[in-house]
């Protein structure tokens, strides 16, 4: 071309047009060959899936391949994704997804019924399902369909995690620690051991919303056929889970504010200013000593540089604490059957694909697959003793600690790989023996709260989520203004600030959980 | 002068018509249209486009049954609206928000702008331009970051200097009271190089004429700056208004998302956070139908403010937008 701008100004044309174009396309989910099919997940999941080296045992021993498309990294906005997969008609053959979608969507045509194929396909998954009502009745719409398999989770609550060298260096008996007021005490011990020399010092410290306390004062959110206090949604059945109605609630406030008074809690966290890394920090550098937090996180913090900051580093998980009288404060844990972590399938999938996907999920359901998935391959990752039991032969701290993207041995059924029943033996033998030993110490039935899953409507689910949108920030901020003073706690403070609460719609909230789960569970 | 007139004997000319011109037009520019096309296309297919798909706000919208096939819903989530207990509240603060942003951020590029155009020396000039401009191009979360560690309460410099001053450390990120003014002065950091561009642009076009008849008439640069380049730029000033006003709703959602803390909500939490918790943090299933309907109402007064202003600007400054 004679004139270079007109050869400029005509190749940037192609190249925003080309670049346009590039932005329509759409991806092409074809049915591909027998053998495999496609399923969009959360990214973190498929990165920790690649990992993993009995998950490729698993795809060779059925023959089935699943080729990932990998979401978001965040929960919500793989929701959020989803949605927008299914109004540009881009869903891959198998989706992540939470049951209120599929509850929904399902019905309206988006996602297939299962449940004439697993009852045709997948004989493991159909027993499974037989088996146990409450699973049953989770998945089950009310036309009897099969939306959705809903991921099994190991039982778990939050432990108390703290540092084993500061308390014995501050002479704090943590044995002695039995009901709140001792824990109380032991908070104020540490502070004026290491607090006297070090202004940044607050012995509790933790991440994310600071109102998670409302189970040591019997004021956790719960439902029942016939009662529901407190926000008992997806999200809040274990952490930020409070009833402001409990007498205990007030309670919480005023032990909080004690805390934060005398300097025992650090006031960043109260005030929703401190990060992940901050908490980290603290409690690597010694600015902080206690934490209520995930139940492996003093181990994380022994394997990723407490000792390495300190040669006398030690972490600990303290009992849970008791009443007055020396009843258990029964915990909050996690769910069964996480409903924010379940499969669908694509209601365009041919009958072979579904075929496909059911038989690679029932695997899982199978002996040799609960066993595969559970603890691995016998010889390679655990024995079988002489009594039966089987025990890891592969050294936990070292298979997670293999750097990312490499295969490894790992049994972390906490997290989705697919949906499959859980030993809660091999999840909590499959921990460093300091979690492996607070597992066997704390998790047992009479620490626990029963933590259900409830099933909405469509109405039922949107009216929650705008008020659940509207009062949940607002209780979390009321009660922090609390602990703060920015509002002065008083009976009567309170008594208002829990009609506030109801005026915007907790009241609206409890009234369609208590429906919920009645139309769930029943109403005894 | 000579006038070129048509002979009464010569025919008329034949005006093209208006298909004719345009394919001509568009044969001797057909390059300039191709350039323009792209963009023309993603005007179309991003920000009018979607304008249509407000129609949601009047539907039980669903993903699966598509903006065509949703159920109608007529003006009922519109009525919900005004029935929620908590829109006064997030009105409150989005207004206050967007007020403060309007009255304090809006003189800001305008004073500096003028005091710049003072600065006789042009490199200097250029520089503190180009400095003022450059916040422009950080993002939300690393100017809410910046902000954060200068007010840290153990190791920021301003609780440094509070402290070595005597005083108490305070926590301004977790202060409702702060908050306004923190994302008002983020806001100013981040745009008033922007928006001075505009200011200094209608400035250079200002008759320099009128400034040499200024000093031979003895005014000095305060007067010239008072009774010339302020009103040489007033349409500017007007137009610029008028947009401010059309944006007094939609505030900076990403800063305040980074700034968001249980602490701060009674100040911080506004019609757009709100929007976003229903739609994309969802504890259930998302209502986009009454997240759309929320954010229509909030478009109309924006346009019914506009509008005002618009014509306020016309007859008390003779100047208009539309």
């Amino acid at each position: 071309m004679r004139n270079p701008k007109k050869l400029i100004s005509l190749l940037l044309t192609l190249t925003l047009a080309v670049g346009m174009a590039a932005g329509f396309s759409t991806a092409a989910f074809a049915e591909g060959e027998n053998g495999t099919y496609t399923m969009f997940m959360r990214s973190t999941y498929v990165d920790w899936i690649k990992e993993l080296n009995w998950y490729d045992v698993a795809e060779k021993n059925t023959g089935i391949h699943v080729e990932y498309v990998p979401g978001p990294e965040e929960f919500s906005d793989c929701y959020s994704e989803v949605d927008q997969r299914i109004i540009s008609d881009t869903l891959p053959d198998a989706v992540m997804t939470k049951l209120t979608q599929t509850n929904v969507y399902g019905p309206q045509g988006v996602f297939a019924d299962l449940a004439p194929y697993i009852a045709k396909y997948a004989p493991n998954l159909q027993a499974y399902i037989d088996a146990d009502p409450t699973y049953k009745a989770l998945v089950t719409s009310d036309n009897g369909a099969i939306y959705a398999l809903c991921k099994e989770t190991p039982i778990f609550a939050d432990f108390i995690g703290y540092r084993v060298d500061m308390f014995q260096k501050a002479g704090v008996d943590a044995s002695a620690i039995v009901t709140v007021d001792d824990f109380t005490n032991a908070l104020r011990a540490l502070k004026a051991y290491y607090g006297k020399d070090n202004a940044n010092y607050y012995p509790l410290c933790g991440r994310d919303a600071v109102v998670r306390f409302a189970a040591w004062f019997g004021a956790a959110s719960n439902i029942s056929a016939t009662e529901s206090n407190g926000i008992y949604v997806s999200g809040h059945y274990k952490d930020g889970s409070v009833d402001i109605m409990a007498d205990g609630a007030y309670k919480m406030a005023e032990t909080m504010k004690t805390w934060y008074d005398e300097g025992l809690i650090n006031p960043d966290w109260v005030a929703g200013t401190m990060s992940e890394a901050d908490w980290e920090a603290a409690m690597l550098n010694g600015n902080g000593s206690v934490f209520y937090d995930y139940y492996n996180r003093a181990q994380w913090f022994m394997d990723n540089g407490g000792p390495d900051n300190d040669p006398d580093y030690q972490m600990g998980v303290l009992n849970f604490l008791k009443d007055a009288d020396g009843n258990p404060l029964k915990v909050t844990t996690s769910l069964k059957y996480n409903d924010e972590c379940c499969t669908a399938v694509n209601a365009k999938c041919s009958e072979d694909k579904i075929k496909t996907i059911l038989t690679f999920i029932d695997y899982f359901y199978s002996d040799e697959g609960k066993v595969l998935a559970n603890y691995g391959v016998e010889g390679e990752s655990f024995a079988t003793q002489a009594d039966g039991s089987k025990k890891f032969i592969v050294d936990y701290s070292k298979e997670e600690s293999t750097p990312a993207g490499e295969k490894r041995w790992s049994f972390l059924s906490d997290r989705l790989t697919v949906c499959k029943p859980v030993d809660n033996t091999a999840f909590f033998q499959w921990n460093s023996p300091l979690i492996a030993e607070a597992a066997g110490r704390l998790l047992v039935p009479e620490n626990l709260m029963t933590s259900y899953v409830l099933k909405f409507t469509e109405d039922q689910s949107k009216e929650l989520s705008n008020l659940v949108a509207a009062v949940y920030d607002a209780e979390m901020a009321g009660i922090v203004s609390f602990v703060t003073g920015d509002r002065e706690l008083t009976a009567d403070e309170w008594a208002a600030f829990q009609g506030e609460m109801n005026a915007l719609g907790l009241s609206r909230i409890e009234e369609i959980q208590l429906a919920a789960y009645q139309a769930t569970y029943g109403t005894k | 002068m000579n006038r070129i007139t048509e002979s009464p004997s010569s025919p008329p000319i034949k005006r093209p018509t208006l298909p004719q011109r345009a394919l001509k037009d568009l044969s001797k520019n057909h390059r300039l249209y191709l350039l323009m096309l792209p963009g023309f296309l993603i005007l179309i297919l991003f920000k009018i486009g979607p304008v249509g798909a407000m129609w949601i706000a009047f539907q039980n919208f669903s993903a699966a049954k598509g903006i065509f096939h949703s159920d109608f819903a007529g003006l009922a989530n519109f009525t919900r609206i005004f029935h929620d207990p908590y829109i006064l509240v997030l009105v409150r603060n989005t207004v206050i928000l967007a007020v403060l942003s309007v009255v304090v951020v809006f003189p800001i590029p305008i004073i500096f702008s003028l005091f710049l155009n003072e600065v006789q020396n042009k490199k200097v000039r250029g520089l503190v331009q180009s400095l003022s401009f450059l916040p422009y191009f950080i993002s939300a979360a690393v100017m809410v970051s910046i902000l954060a560690t200068l007010l840290s309460r153990s190791s920021g410099l301003v609780n440094n200097l509070i402290v070595a001053a005597g005083g108490k450390a305070v926590n301004f990120m977790a202060k409702p009271e702060w908050f306004r003014p923190l994302y008002v002065l983020l806001e100013i950091w981040q745009t008033f190089g922007y928006s001075a561009i505009i200011y200094i642009a209608a400035i250079t076009a200002i008759d320099p004429a009128l400034y040499e008849a200024a000093e031979m008439d003895g005014a000095n640069r305060w007067k010239k700056m008072w009774h010339i380049t302020l009103p040489g730029i007033s349409t500017s000033i007007i137009v610029m208004l008028i947009i401010s006003v059309g944006n007094i709703f939609t505030v900076n959602l990403d800063r305040i998302l980074l700034m968001y803390n249980q602490s701060v909500y009674s100040t911080a939490d506004v019609i757009q956070t709100y929007v976003y918790r229903i739609v994309f943090q969802s504890t259930g299933f998302p209502d986009y139908s009454y997240a759309t309907a929320v954010n229509v109402l909030k478009s109309l007064i924006a346009f019914v403010l506009v509008t005002g202003v618009n014509r306020i600007a016309d007859k008390v400054a003779d100047a208009r937008l539309f």
